[in-house]
């Protein structure tokens, strides 16, 4: 496989603020990376300084092999960019929008007339392709916005959070288009404030933090880095301090939390985690409703690398 | 190709407008036809003078005031300084004659005399003027080829009744010129309210944030997207121009087709290019689209009324005609008068024509600097 990004030590300043510390990853052929990070930790702009859209104030950036620069013109004709913001023309409507941002790249206006079309076809928009922007929800805006920046089949797409503000059904829809833009062939750099999405959808993930890469991998590797190896949740009514204290004594158990009636137990790895709970729930005669295991997320690497949450 | 292409998609959703505030121009136009159109064209205005005669018993002073006495509506006021001054002020009379004593002596001796003139300066004045001047330049030739002096008077009688005669035929198009005048210079309006609008709401659209971080994204060339939104405003531009030049051709034919007709045509077509670099300007530096409507209001508007597109400059006053020198549309309505008194077209009485032209122009170099100036500072 080859590299279709490398990026190396890209530092990004605003003034005093490192929006982007010294950033250094790649970007394989055929596969979805996702930038994964917080609010604010600086995913848009590392994508706008890989894009030449900022000038960045350190760092070197290779696309296709070759350096990235603002007359790039060669390498751009190959790269689809969606940005967080929907950016389309008011005036034109669902149809004549994409056939102007596919213009941009594609002059011959048979080989853009299919193009278009199989854009609106893919994102679902053949009912609307007269409408124009004002007249379409949230959800199918977004998937306009992203017709726009696909349709001239770019080999290295990027999209930056596509999904906010996106009701579910939509998002499935986005998340599943994504997927299927990749099987074609297409390269994609994903960034997004949810972990679901990047657990579903990306092949490796990159965990940003303040402008820094705290961790990357595939998501089962970084969920080794999260430390434990299961979380078990049940009803209890009532229970006493003493009984909890004695709770902890259990082997490989990380920490509880006792919050209304429901108990948390987060368990390091190791043997019959959760056979030994139930043993202990019998052997001290606590009556429970409805118990259930999850593995840990990506919330918990995140918490487990910042002491801070993830989600907002 | 596509950006231009997408500059006209985009300029059609603005189509309403355009042609709401063609149809304006259409209306006003056609109207002032009607109105106009009474048959009194012929009644030339006679100045109202006086004349003050202290050179009595002379006959070349008594033709004189013969002649401006049959073309001139000759009112007696107190020969007294302050009297006079009075009429000159509220417009009693527009120019007042004085005749020295010995005038005929040293006009006859060829010492050309001047008479005492005191004018309010307006159009009667100059009309009055045009009277005397013409009366003492004919009666100078015959002057000079030594004839007596009854016969200087007599021959000078004849020469200017034919002359009155000639000047009333070619004159025949005044009426042509004023519905001329009237709707190039309504026009005014309706070219800087669609040219800043559709410009500016255009330009706003492609200026968009997004937009832009779309397009500077993709392989398109800054140059050439530039270029193409350029030519697209020209092309709106010429257009539009085209567009009224036709309508004008209909609604007053007999003006259009004639050299003040190509005056009128390049006059308008120079200021529909300011109106052009003015929209350019504005749509580079506001971005929203209700501030780029209320502004194209403000402008069109506002410079129609201090610059004469709707009532004449002459009722407005001094304080502000002072300042509209600094308005476009000041030389372009300026220049639409002028063209309307043109006499004849030669290379002479082209000369201010072109001066007003040329101050067009330089508001367009002015407004295209600073144009540059500006969105190199937001760079
Ligand atoms: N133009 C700017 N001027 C100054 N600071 C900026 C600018 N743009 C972004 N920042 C700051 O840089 C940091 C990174 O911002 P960035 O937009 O890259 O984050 P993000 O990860 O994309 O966040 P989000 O999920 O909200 O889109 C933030 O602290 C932000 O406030
Ligand atoms: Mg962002």
């Amino acid at each position: 496989m080859s590299k279709v990004i490398e990026v190396k030590d890209l530092t990004k300043k605003y003034k005093e603020l490192t929006a982007v510390d010294h950033l250094s990853f790649n970007l394989e052929e055929g596969e979805i990376l996702g930038l994964l990070g917080p609010n604010g930790s600086g995913k848009s702009t590392t994508i706008n300084c890989i894009l030449s859209l900022l000038t960045m104030n350190e760092g070197e950036i290779k696309i296709f092999g070759k350096e990235m620069k603002p007359n790039a013109y060669d390498i751009k004709k190959d790269i689809g960019v969606i940005f967080q913001e929907v950016a389309v023309f008011e005036e034109l409507t669902v149809y004549e929008n994409i056939d102007y941002f596919c213009g941009l790249y594609i002059n011959n206006k048979q080989e853009r007339k299919e193009k278009v079309e199989k854009a609106i076809e893919f994102v679902g928009l053949s009912e609307f392709k007269k409408f124009y922007p004002k007249q379409l929800s949230g959800g199918l805006l977004r998937r306009l916005n992203i017709a726009c920046g696909i349709a001239h089949e770019p080999k290295l797409i990027f999209l930056d959070e596509p999904t906010v503000a996106v009701d579910p059904q939509s998002r499935n829809n986005i998340l599943e288009g994504i997927k299927a833009l990749r099987d074609k062939g297409a390269t994609i750099l994903y960034t997004t404030h949810y972990m679901e999405e990047a657990e579903i959808l990306c092949d490796r993930i990159i965990i940003m933090d303040k402008g820094k890469i705290i961790a990357q991998g595939t998501k089962n590797e970084l969920k080794e880095l999260a430390g434990i190896e299961e979380k078990v949740t049940l009803e209890v009514e009532n229970l006493p301090q003493e009984k909890q204290e004695k709770l902890k004594k259990i082997p490989n158990i990380e920490e509880i939390k006792y919050e209304g009636n429901q108990l948390m137990i987060s368990f390091q790895k190791g043997e019959n985690n959760f056979t030994h709970l139930l043993e202990w729930l019998k052997q001290e005669k606590i009556s429970y409703d409805g118990i259930y295991s999850e593995k840990p997320s990506l919330n918990d690497v995140f918490l487990q690398l910042t002491g801070k949450e993830l989600r907002d | 190709m596509i950006v231009f292409n997408y500059f006209f998609k985009i300029l059609k959703q603005y189509k309403v407008m355009i042609i709401l505030y063609t149809a304006i121009l259409v209306i006003f136009g056609a109207f002032s036809l009607n109105t106009n159109d009474t048959g009194t064209d012929f009644t030339i205005t006679k100045p109202d003078i006086c004349i003050i005669n202290q050179d009595k018993d002379s006959g070349i002073t008594q033709g004189l005031t013969q002649y401006l006495t049959e073309n001139a509506n000759r009112k007696d006021i107190k020969q007294e300084e302050e009297a006079l001054s009075d009429a000159l002020f509220y417009r009693e009379v527009s120019y007042i004659i004085t005749i020295p004593e010995n005038y005929q002596t040293d006009w006859l001796a060829g010492k050309e005399p001047k008479l005492i003139i005191q004018s309010n300066g307006n159009y009667e004045a100059s009309l009055a003027e045009m009277l005397t001047n013409n009366y003492l330049q004919t009666a100078d030739t015959y002057r000079k080829n030594n004839l007596e002096e009854d016969q200087i008077i007599e021959k000078t009688k004849q020469a200017l009744d034919q002359k009155i005669n000639i000047e009333m035929t070619s004159n025949l198009n005044n009426n042509g010129l004023s519905q001329a005048n009237f709707y190039f210079n309504f026009a005014n309006y309706s070219i800087l309210a669609i040219c800043i609008f559709v410009v500016g709401m255009v330009m706003s659209s492609f200026r968009k944030e997004m937009i832009k971080k779309r397009t500077m994204v993709s392989p398109m060339k800054p140059k050439n997207y530039n270029r193409a939104n350029f030519l697209g405003i020209i092309v709106l531009g010429v257009a539009l121009w085209a567009v009224y030049l036709v309508i004008s051709m209909i609604l007053v034919k007999d003006v259009m087709f004639t050299l003040h007709g190509l005056y009128y045509a390049i006059n308008s077509f120079i200021f529909t290019i300011c109106a052009l670099s003015i929209a350019f300007l504005i749509g580079s530096i506001l971005q929203n689209k209700e501030a780029i409507s209320g502004v194209a209001n403000v402008i069109s508007l506002g410079s129609a009324f201090l610059c004469g597109s709707f009532v004449p400059v002459e009722w407005l006053p001094d304080s502000i005609l002072t300042i509209v020198h600094i308005l476009p549309s000041y030389w372009y309505i300026q220049n639409n008068e002028y063209i309307k008194t043109m006499e004849e077209i030669t290379w002479e009485s082209t000369q201010p024509f072109l001066m007003n032209i040329g101050m067009i122009i330089l508001f367009i170099i002015g407004f295209l600097l600073v144009t540059n100036w500006f969105s190199k500072r937001k760079k």
